[in-house]
């Protein structure tokens, strides 16, 4: 035995805490060592015999029941569901098998037509294959509100109406916030006024030009705002955006550090059941007003900031208002109300939280909402994109992974660990930093088309004017 | 009857076909592969692995390459082994040209679990567990059988943190002591 190193340390220690910081140098000998791969191979065997040991008494989840919740955890009787998910909370290994069932890529398995120990083509293979994907797809859930299905319908029937064009080409991209300034007050805004006050929306020029200045109104809700009564607030002055990332040193360039691949974004937490608002509303502009999205996975996203930053995204610049809401789930106030009075720029927005005087509560669930509202006199016409957040704090093993990873790698950790909101405002910070970074803003374009934002990805990408 | 000598090739071809329940089996296999071999220092990268091996394993069997249908299970471990190795290489920041002892280990070190499920062997583990501190057998059973992470086990067994690693700590050691390595046993 040339190395002593394994005889040199307490290796139960290891065995029993393998990610302790102390351990990340033996980490990294231990696997090129023959002498210490031979010592800690001893207790990853003495891990496969305990596993080994139980195995017959099917510690983990029944492969039927994990297919039920992989496909529709409804089918489930309830109290068996619970006791499934109760048990996926705490065992890695099922997790696993539990998004590989999820996420198995079919498709790329392509035609079977060449199989070397098949006697005879199966028929019906693709109406069985097709018959397979479709319950791995999301399943619809109860966090579809119906006013918010029949508003855009409503909207679309209004355009329809109206006999409205498609959009032209696409649009400029905006990288920065809109520069905000103080909201005028109007006839509504006294401090307490019920609703939100609005400024009476000017009439909509034909082409707009994207806004320098539009007026933005804010509520914060008076139990996240220090006990104030809803009132019109000033606009928060135009922050940092994320505020998730450690600032990068001046000389530091993290897009040419960014890894080669892009994130990959891994739905960890259920936010929200389904999109809070679905159909080609949210997909595309009805008649002539732009695509309007707050940008979050359509199940929602995760951050693990009570104040991170979230981004919105607009097609073009709009002649018409935008509204802002943060509502966390079954309350009646929103937590957080903001209005830009039209021309609003297009491009991609960034809205801090940090600053506001409003934080997200850890585990709740927040609809975010993006309005654009055509007639303030008839709210029946807005035009509204929902999606949802929620603030799980991270772990302390995710805290010093993040901490390990530096700020180049920080949106693929947090991406990787489901926690989306963070990864983008991450990206796209260095994006920002490096509009010259072609890496950059490809990652950030594929972490948009990971969270089913192809749409915005698109309008992203496009050439700008 | 093993892992090994299942009809792992039947099972392939059902997932060409789009069964998820080949799915959940092959994925079960996979992730008990990757555990024995100790693939703890890229936990969250478990699943993209597992599909990385499965869609080769039954990319194999689609186009002919894998003839023998015996050879099915030997080719989703092998698969599953250079995968494996890549990656840790990958995390290790080695070229794919060093030599990673490790991968000796892994391919003749760590035996199937099944090779160890029966019998004595069992009994004996499990009567080493019982002898164990209450304490000691729960967080080892949380950590080494149900897979959970530490913070995880500390929440179930409401353990804080440091206390249930050193517990975790003992009881292997003790693990060690009473199973010994002169039987055939870690």
């Amino acid at each position: 035995m040339s190395c002593r190193r394994s005889a040199e340390i307490d290796l139960a220690a290891f065995a029993a805490d393998r990610h302790a910081p102390e351990w990340r140098g033996f980490r990294a000998h231990y696997p090129v060592c023959p002498d210490c791969s031979r010592a800690v191979a001893a207790w990853a065997q003495l891990h496969s015999v305990l596993e080994a040991s139980v195995a017959e008494e099917s510690a983990h989840v029944a492969e039927d029941e994990l297919l039920a919740v992989a496909a529709d955890p409804v089918r489930l009787p309830e109290a068996r569901r619970r006791a499934v998910e109760a048990h996926l909370a705490g065992c890695a290994p099922c997790r696993s098998e539990l998004a590989v069932l999820r996420g198995f890529d079919f498709a790329a398995l392509g035609a079977p037509a060449a199989r070397r120990f098949a006697a005879e083509e199966p028929p019906g293979w693709i109406d069985r294959l097709a018959a397979a994907l479709i319950p791995l797809r999301r399943p619809a859930f109860a966090l579809a509100v119906a006013v918010l299905v029949a508003i855009p319908a409503g909207i679309a029937m209004w355009r329809l109406w109206q006999g409205a064009a498609s959009p032209g080409a696409p649009p400029p991209i905006a990288q920065e916030e809109p520069v905000v300034t103080p909201p005028a007050p109007g006839p509504g805004a006294e401090p307490g006024a019920r609703e939100l006050a609005r400024e009476p929306a000017p009439a909509a020029p034909p082409a707009p030009e994207p806004a320098p200045a539009p007026v933005v109104a804010e509520r914060a809700s008076p139990e996240r705002a220090g006990g104030a009564r809803i009132a019109e607030t000033p606009p928060a002055p135009r922050l940092p955006a994320p505020d998730l990332a450690p600032p990068a040193p001046e000389a530091v360039d993290l897009a040419a550090l960014l890894p080669e691949q892009p994130p990959h974004y891994r739905e960890r937490f259920t936010v929200a059941a389904a999109p809070l608002a679905t159909g080609t509303a949210i997909r595309g502009s009805i008649g002539d007003l732009p695509a309007l999205r707050p940008l979050a996975p359509d199940r929602g996203g995760a951050t693990l900031s009570p104040t991170p930053t979230l981004y919105w995204y607009l097609s073009e610049p709009s002649a018409v208002p935008v509204e802002l809401t943060l509502i966390a789930e079954d309350a009646v106030e929103p937590l957080l109300e903001l209005r830009f009075e039209a021309p609003v720029a297009a491009g991609l927005h960034a809205l801090p939280l940090d600053g506001r005087g409003v934080a997200l509560s850890a585990g709740a669930t927040y609809a975010w909402y993006a309005t654009l509202v055509p007639d303030a006199q008839h709210r029946d016409l807005d035009f509204v994109s929902g999606t949802a957040i929620r603030y799980e704090p991270a772990t302390a093993d995710l805290e010093r992974r993040l901490e390990e990873a530096g700020a180049a790698r920080r949106a693929h950790v947090l991406a990787e660990q489901g926690y989306w909101i963070d990864a983008f405002a991450a990206l796209t910070r260095i994006a920002q930093d490096h509009p010259e970074s072609t890496r950059a803003r490809a990652q950030q374009v594929a972490l948009l088309e990971q969270a089913g934002l192809g749409t915005v990805a698109a309008g992203l990408t496009a050439p700008t004017h | 009857m093993g892992r090994g000598s299942e009809d792992w090739a039947a099972v392939l071809e059902r997932l060409l076909e789009g069964d998820r329940a080949a799915l959940f089996a092959l994925t079960r296999l996979v992730n008990s592969f990757l555990a024995r071999w100790n693939a703890y220092d890229f936990r969250d990268e478990w699943d993209d692995l597992i599909q990385e091996v499965l869609l080769a394993a039954a990319t194999a069997v689609r186009d002919g390459t894998l003839r023998e249908r015996d050879a099915a299970f030997g080719y989703l471990r092998t698969t599953a082994r250079f995968k494996f190795c890549d990656r840790l290489k990958r995390h290790l920041r080695l070229a794919e040209d060093e030599i990673l002892a490790w991968e000796d280990v892994v391919e003749g070190g760590l035996e199937p679990a099944a090779e160890l499920s029966d019998g004595a062997r069992v009994r004996d583990v499990r009567r080493a567990l019982e002898a164990l501190p209450a304490v000691q057998r729960e967080v080892v059973q949380a950590v080494h059988v149900r897979g959970q992470t530490y913070e995880e086990a500390a929440v179930a067994t409401g353990i804080p943190l440091g206390s249930l690693k050193r517990h975790l700590r003992d009881g292997l050691r003790a693990l060690r002591e009473v199973l010994g390595s002169d039987e055939g046993y870690p």
